[in-house]
């Protein structure tokens, strides 16, 4: 064994015991080998005693009032499909085949329909948040809210096939605030909220409600149809009172 | 441990989503750690590793059992990281060596002056010496661990942690921290 691999050996405590008492023999024998296994020595306690940080504590809750939203807002999802599905469905070939042909036909059908630069990329629609985040973002529109007891904006970036919201809102007390798009929308992706937030929420296709209560921020995510417009309306309501109405351009 | 992470991962396949909570608390702390080193900067860490145990929750029906839990949270951890260091990079064009703003001052003083001249000499070793040294290290993983996170043999991690550890035993020589001979 060559002096480095025998000098971490001995660092990761995997040399047996008859192996130690040869490297201490050798250690003894050359100085020069002894500094340098002590030095290595050094260096291996000191790492292991840097102290390390407490993770924050909010970091623990983040995660799972992510969780919780994604749960509520997509309970058939991927991520909560049942684990029946998992084991079924690798055992059945001919129905893997069937479901590929089949869904290539879906995809292909409308592309017949489009011209080429209306074309979503999918990875647009259902990939990574690294896939997105190299998309150039264009603003679509923009708003500020000002009501009785209400304040706060809106912000509506188009990049790729996902529609982006930045929605800030402050509000005396509960307040509904629902968006009514001009287009159907394929999916709702992600809605993240930069404070722990207690409201809930309504998703269709065309619509989406917020139930709001005092000052949060939101980032909503959403995919768009191919060649869609991004306008929306927005109506904000306390009891059922409309209190804010606008067109998002 | 690895077993109780086994346990936990079936059951939120079954459904129990709450018990992701489990798998949260008890590997948060290494991986905000991995990824502070990292990325140098507790908001971006925080930033990262929630980002990465909601990808966890996203992708735990590809998630293979017969591999410990944490050592695939933990490469995507390392993964986030890394491309968060590139993108960061690209965006100010700065000095590969990003500055350190990962603690308070007061937790810096606490540290003491041997943690913080090691801590220095990590800062010095070239980035794949220094992320082998952190995750070996801030991880505890295994040779092959190690290799399977980082993509590269386990004998490639051996020798890098060997180099490693013998720059920083020269450049700990340097500053006064420790008097071996290991020129």
């Amino acid at each position: 064994m060559a002096h480095d691999e025998q000098d971490q050996a001995a660092l990761d405590g995997a040399l047996s015991n008859e192996e130690i008492s040869r490297f201490k023999e050798s250690l003894g024998a050359d100085p020069q080998a002894a500094l340098r296994f002590e030095a290595l020595k050094h260096v291996d306690s000191s790492l292991r005693s840097l102290p390390t940080s407490p993770p924050p504590p909010d970091l623990r809750e983040g995660v799972m009032r992510q969780i919780r939203l994604q749960q509520a807002l997509a309970p058939a999802s991927k991520a909560v499909r049942s684990a029946w599905w998992d084991a079924w469905f690798p055992a059945r070939p001919a129905f893997q085949v069937g479901l590929g042909f089949a869904l290539g036909v879906l995809v292909l059908m409308p592309l017949m329909k489009l011209t080429p630069t209306s074309f979503v990329d999918p990875a647009s629609v259902t990939g990574t948040l690294a896939t997105r985040d190299e998309l150039v973002g264009s603003p679509a529109g923009h708003l500020d809210i000002v009501g009785p007891g209400l304040s706060g904006s809106l912000s509506s970036i188009v990049e790729g096939g996902m529609l982006t919201l930045q929605f800030r809102l402050a509000s005396a007390g509960p307040v509904e605030a629902a968006l009514e798009f001009e287009a159907p929308l394929l999916g709702l992706y992600s809605i993240q909220t930069d404070s722990p937030w207690a409201g809930s929420v309504e998703y269709s296709g065309r619509k989406l409600t917020l139930h709001h209560a005092g000052t949060t921020g939101y980032t909503i995510r959403l995919a768009m149809a191919p060649g869609t417009s991004p306008r929306m309306d927005l109506g904000i309501y306390r009891s059922a009172e409309a209190i804010f109405e606008a067109a998002v351009p | 441990m690895a077993d109780q992470d086994a346990a936990i991962v079936a059951r939120c396949l079954k459904g129990d989503w709450a018990a992701f909570d489990e798998l949260v608390r008890r590997h948060e702390r290494p991986l905000y750690n991995g990824a502070l080193r990292i990325v140098r900067n507790s908001d971006d860490a925080k930033d990262i590793v929630q980002g990465v145990f909601i990808r966890a929750y996203e992708k735990l029906s590809q998630y293979d059992p017969e591999r410990r839990f944490f050592s695939w949270i933990y490469r995507m951890m390392v993964n986030a990281s890394l491309n968060w260091v590139d993108s960061k990079r690209l965006q100010t064009d700065l000095d590969p060596e990003l500055p350190f703003t990962g603690e308070s001052p007061e937790a810096e003083f606490l540290r003491g002056e041997e943690s913080r001249k090691i801590e220095e000499a990590l800062d010095k070793l070239k980035p794949e010496f220094r992320l082998v040294v952190v995750l070996k290290y801030f991880g505890e993983l295994s040779y092959e661990e190690l290799g399977y996170v980082l993509d590269i043999p386990a004998k490639t991690v051996k020798s890098r942690l060997y180099e490693a550890r013998r720059i920083l035993a020269t450049l700990m020589t340097d500053s006064g921290v420790t008097t071996y001979g290991t020129r």
